[in-house]
């Protein structure tokens, strides 16, 4: 009889024990509703060495990205922004020193290459890895694919340093990328001499503060005691190249008070203008359009038009 | 091994279970949360329940049908259910043990005679079924308030409520944040009066009180077996008496309606003593009636019919029903909600946000203890995303959700999220609205989307001189869900300048403020 | 103590043993069976799964056709023989046998001259009529919007009703059933007027001209707003809908439109005879929108000025070109 009652007792202990196993669907709901709760898979399967993660991992979309970078999100947004992925991770033996990895998903290589580009820091070494990629103090950036990836630290000591590029080559080993982001063909629309080392960016919007100006690549030259900008980049059709110049010029002109100063001998439907004590030039070849931004003077701005426009002559097909 | 040592392990097996489903109730899928663990699995056993809602509603809800196992157990073996399982019971149990263990022998047999008095928990019982028989619907005759004495949603409240929240002030971890419950105190001083009620008579309750036992009592009439007396080497020496639990002199003839099956009398009967559990009838004879009088069945009845008008009369349920009495997500209409609550606590218990609060008698006496909304309580309002109290209910009261249909979301679009209330802002406290400061906490929190409260820009010139320009929230009442996050964030922390009323709840057409297919 | 009772010998005992046994296998399945019986698998107040009971009413006569009457002079009753003579006699529509509804107008407890309810004068022709007809009974009813009692005696109605010989029906709680419209957005398990019902073969509506505030004008289609229950003000927030709905849910034999003494302001409680303009028009008609779209008329508007009207005539409820029915205009004498 005790036995019996003991048998029953162990049978509801069993079944309650197997009853838990099976969440109730409240639990599940919370669960999955909980951004905050920290997620099973972390941004990285594996972790480097000496690094482990502080957190969950969080997520944004375009409506949320705001939540996360403020202001910073209209620059990713007008770029062709995807997703971001973050998380932080905790360096062991460092005293305190931890690091964010941020992933954004840019859609596209070219996308990746902008945002990466356009936010580049004056100081930055290049850091041979991924297909773009520069250190900068606390800071790491690249390009993998359409991913731009930061990895900021809350100290740039070498250790953090260290972990920084193991999380960074950790992350590229990881992803598989469709396409890489190569942007070699318009970088070498931009002569060499007197370029600004790591300044070509391609900008995706409001270039140099203009509407119509848009996915161009930039980079900054030294001439003389001043520095001034080249303009460049390629359309997928030869009018659209040459209408662009024509909107551009006519922009200058009508709407911001340039005056055009005589055209160039060279190259042929070149235009230079004169704009608030600084000029501009802007002409077309071909997929081309191309020009200078902020020349001190008319005769620099036709200098430098005839080195890139002999440039982009070369390297056409 | 001993029928008491198994009793004795399988009191403490229950209660343990019991305390480790109470500190399990909260929203969670580690080991100590809610995960899968049965919950509501001793409410779901108790027979009471299952018949007082039986009566109000005309159907048993599915999860109870575990009280027909009770039923069926008590039929064939008497009152194990109170002997062996019942979590309060074993309380009391305990109490009374160490309340008398030094006592000497002949007072400790002089406790455990059966006292008349014992009739009383048949007269309660009665009481709450006769308040709870007749046809419920606008006629208000009917009202379920089995659940304020019924034993397991007694201790499965305090419990949950009170003991562990006393437990959680230190540890701070078994529930989300710090526990508040409003009117703990009425619920922890009757817990606590019936536990020291031991001191006065052994297991008090269960003897005199308990409307649980009084029902088990009466289905235990048919048990084959029970427990009983050979008259063949009786001595009288009162032995059996010096542990029984039920006061139900095993000597004979015994009270079958008050045995609670602890077996103690077994144990202290000398070997080959008479006292034995056997076929019945028992040879020293049995006394199966409660013995209650006719009168004492009269005037029960006629104080359970009472209840429901003179609960009702006062319009709590028509006219004056209470706008601020703003009910859980997924709660039935009113008077079915009545008709179903049992006043268990298990909802208020599991709110992940301590949002639902015991409601006291601000809402008329037959809302005690049933769940209520207090949005300045909790960390938050109620979250929209969340379908714990209806999975916590075990009568069906707050209806088991989905998220779709809280949320009107997939196949209930078209019928649009579920609202337990409308917030309105109180532009005389409102800082925009009426003391020409900024703030739009309420606008920034409101958690639906698109938000329901916007805000109208004005500029005003302020006392100083200056300019300001302020932000005015304005609710959309065909937005706003009564979530309350806007109440529990506004700055005015004292009377809010935005609260949530019952208008417009989803669950009853009469409190509607908007024709309902404007979502 | 109590005496012993003497032990039973062994085949007793196995018989008692047996007899309780047996008494506990039908306790156990009784409560197994009870349970099985009470056992309710589907959730309690599921209020977000529309219950589908249909509550459309048909009482049209379809064999009488689309007809249209308009009486012009003084006298009610006069009016209203005059009126259904021209339409081809009552017995056209109402058949001996016929259990006959009458739906008035006795939302408010104001004494008929103000003309806010349907006229008792009216209502007591009527029902003689119908019985002249061979209606095996006649029952009055609405659902006011005061209290009841008082809005069928202070109206005149209630005792009209009676001295005619016809029942009164005052609506309960209880006199509702819910009904959602196929097709119908604001008419979903809503408590729709069912009670009076039983039995019933033909349906009149019969209702005064007056000016509303929100609907712009209430009528013979506003008229079935008496037959929603529960809190139906509600509908005002979209009253063009509502009375749309109606005119969906119940398709009546007939419709009498008093414009004897139009309320042309302070619709549609009026409160004062400065209110009535005397229009001496009665419209009876089988399509309330037609009667409507005339009665408009009266109130000195359109058709158009009615946003139902022409909503209703879209859904093909009914016409509000009423000319098309070619209305038999004829004079009553005062009588």
């Amino acid at each position: 009889m005790a036995a019996c009652a003991l048998a029953v007792l162990a049978a509801v202990l069993a079944c309650v024990c197997i009853q838990q196993s099976r969440f109730d669907p409240a639990v599940m709901v919370a669960a999955a509703a909980s951004p905050a709760a920290p997620s099973p898979a972390g941004l990285l399967e594996r972790w480097p060495e000496g690094v482990s993660p502080m957190s969950g991992a969080e997520a944004f979309t375009q409506g949320t990205l705001s939540d996360k970078i403020d202001g910073k999100a209209e620059l990713y947004l007008s770029a062709g922004f995807v997703s971001l992925k973050s998380q932080r991770v905790s360096l062991a033996g460092a005293q305190g020193t931890w690091m964010e990895i941020l992933v954004y998903d840019m859609g596209l290589p070219s996308n990746a290459y902008s945002v990466f580009s356009s936010q580049r820091r004056p100081n930055a070494a290049d850091a041979g890895m991924g297909d773009y990629s520069y250190e900068a103090d606390n800071e790491l950036c690249l390009v993998h694919g359409s991913y731009y990836v930061e990895v900021v630290c809350s100290g740039s000591s070498d250790p953090a340093r260290r972990a920084a590029e193991a999380l960074a080559r950790a992350f590229i080993g990881s992803t598989a990328v469709a396409e890489h982001a190569n942007v070699g063909a318009e970088q070498a629309l931009f002569p060499t001499e007197g370029l600004i080392a790591g300044s070509i960016a391609l900008v995706p919007s409001d270039v140099f503060g203009l509407d119509q100006l848009r996915n161009v690549f930039v980079a900054r030259y030294r001439d003389g005691a001043g520095e001034l900008t080249l303009f460049a980049a390629r359309r997928d059709a030869p009018g659209a190249a040459a209408r662009e110049a024509a909107e551009l010029r006519g922009f200058f002109v009508a709407d911001c008070g340039g005056k055009e100063a005589p055209p160039p001998p060279s190259p042929p439907g070149a235009s230079i203008i004169e704009m608030d004590g600084a000029f501009e030039a802007v002409f077309s070849s071909g997929p081309y359009v191309a020009g200078v931004h902020q020349a001190p003077d008319r005769a620099s701005a036709q200098r430098w038009l005839g080195v890139i426009s002999r440039r982009i002559a070369g390297e056409r097909p | 091994m001993r029928i008491t040592t198994a009793r004795r392990i399988a009191q403490v097996f229950f209660f343990a279970l019991f305390a480790w489903l109470c500190l399990v109730a909260t929203v969670g899928t580690r080991y100590w949360q809610w995960r899968g663990w049965p919950i509501r699995w001793f409410l779901e056993l108790d027979p009471l329940v299952a018949l007082g809602t039986a009566l109000t509603t005309r159907s048993l809800y599915p999860a109870l049908s575990w009280a027909l196992a009770v039923i069926v157990l008590t039929v064939l073996l008497g009152r194990v259910f109170c002997g062996w399982i019942c979590p309060f019971g074993s309380i009391h149990h305990l109490v009374s043990w160490l309340a008398r263990r030094s006592w000497p022998l002949k007072r400790r047999m002089e406790a455990n005679r059966y006292r008349p008095a014992q009739v009383v928990k048949y007269c309660i019982l009665a009481a709450l079924l006769s308040a709870a028989v007749l046809p419920a619907g606008h006629l208000m005759l009917a009202s379920l308030q089995t659940g304020l004495l019924d034993p397991i949603p007694l201790v499965n409240r305090s419990f949950n409520l009170v003991v562990l929240s006393i437990g959680d002030l230190a540890a701070g971890k078994w529930s989300g944040a710090g526990r508040f419950y409003s009117g703990a105190g009425l619920i922890g001083a009757v817990f606590l009066a019936f536990v020291l009620l031991n001191l006065a008579a052994p297991r008090f309750y269960c003897r005199f009180v308990c409307p649980l036992g009084a029902l088990l009592g009466v289905i235990a009439s048919a048990a084959p077996w029970g427990v009983g007396a050979r008259r063949t080497k009786c001595t009288e020496c009162g032995v059996c008496d010096l542990n029984c639990a039920g006061a139900c002199n095993p000597m004979g003839p015994i009270r079958l309606g008050e045995c609670l099956m602890c077996m103690n009398c077994l144990d202290d009967c000398p070997t080959e003593g008479p006292v034995n559990y056997g076929p019945r009838p028992s040879p020293a004879g049995e006394i199966v009636s409660p013995g209650m009088t006719r009168r004492d069945f009269v005037v029960s009845v006629a104080a359970g019919l009472a209840v429901a008008p003179l609960a009702r009369l006062g319009g709590a349920t028509a006219g004056d029903w209470p706008a601020g009495m703003i009910r859980p997500p997924g709660s039935v209409a009113e008077e079915e909600f009545l008709a179903r609550c049992v006043k268990c606590g298990e909802c208020v218990r599991v709110c992940p946000t301590n949002v639902l609060q015991p409601a006291g008698f601000s809402f008329g006496l037959e809302a005690l203890w049933t769940p209520v909304l207090n949005n300045r309580v909790g960390v938050s309002g109620c979250q929209s995303n969340c379908i714990a109290c209806g999975r916590a209910c075990p009568t069906g009261a707050i209806r088991p959700l989905t998220l779709d249909e809280r949320l009107g979301q997939g196949e209930f679009r078209s019928a649009g999220p579920i609202r337990i209330g409308l917030a309105c802002v109180d532009r005389g406290r409102c800082l925009p609205w009426a003391m020409e400061r900024p703030c739009i906490v309420c606008e920034e929190t409101c958690p639906v989307s698109p938000k329901a409260i916007h805000l109208e820009e004005v500029e005003q010139t302020a006392r100083d001189g200056a300019k300001v320009r302020l932000q005015r929230p304005v609710v959309d009442p065909g937005r706003c869900i009564g979530c309350g996050v806007c109440e529990h964030e506004c700055p005015m922390s004292g009377l809010r300048a935005i609260r949530v009323t019952a208008d417009n709840e989803t669950r009853d057409r009469n409190h509607a403020v908007l024709l309902r297919n404007e979502n | 103590m109590n005496p012993p009772a003497p032990e039973p010998g062994p085949l007793a005992s196995r018989r008692e043993f047996f007899r309780r046994g047996l008494r506990a296998g039908a306790a156990i399945a009784a409560t197994g069976g009870l349970g099985a019986w009470l056992l309710n698998r589907h959730p309690p107040g599921d209020f977000s799964r529309v219950r589908a009971s249909d509550p459309r009413r048909d009482f049209s006569v379809r064999t009488a056709g689309p007809r249209m009457a308009v009486a012009t002079g003084r006298s009610r009753p006069a009016m209203l023989r005059a009126a259904l003579a021209a339409m081809g006699g009552i017995e056209r529509y109402i058949a001996r046998g016929d259990r006959v509804m009458l739906k008035v107008n006795a939302a408010f407890a104001t004494p008929a001259l103000l003309c806010a309810t349907t006229h008792p004068e009216l209502l007591a022709e009527l029902v003689r009529l119908c019985h002249s007809a061979g209606a095996a009974s006649v029952v009055v009813t609405d659902n006011p919007i005061n209290a009841p009692e008082s809005c069928f005696e202070l109206s005149g109605i209630g005792p009209a009703a009676r001295a005619a010989g016809a029942d009164l029906f005052v609506p309960g709680p209880g006199s509702f059933r819910p009904g959602t419209l196929p097709g119908g957005r604001l008419i979903r398990d809503w408590p729709v007027l069912s009670e009076p019902f039983a039995g019933v073969t033909k349906l009149i509506g019969v209702a005064p001209v007056k000016s509303h505030d929100r609907a712009g004008a209430s009528m013979t289609m506003k008229n079935w707003y008496g037959l929603l229950g529960g809190r139906r003000n509600q509908f005002h927030q979209d009253i063009d809908g509502i009375i749309v709905e109606l005119a969906m849910l119940v398709k009546p034999t007939l419709v009498v439109l008093d414009g004897t003494d139009s309320m042309m302001t302070n619709g549609p409680t009026g409160g004062s005879l400065a209110d009535l303009k005397a229009t001496n028009t009665l419209i009876v008609a089988t399509d309330p929108v037609a009667a409507d779209a005339l009665g408009a008329t009266l109130l000195g508007r359109s058709f158009r000025d009615l946003a139902y009207l022409s909503r209703a005539d879209g859904l093909g409820l009914g016409t509000t070109d009423f000319e098309s029915l070619h209305p038999a205009r004829v004079q009553a004498q005062a009588s």
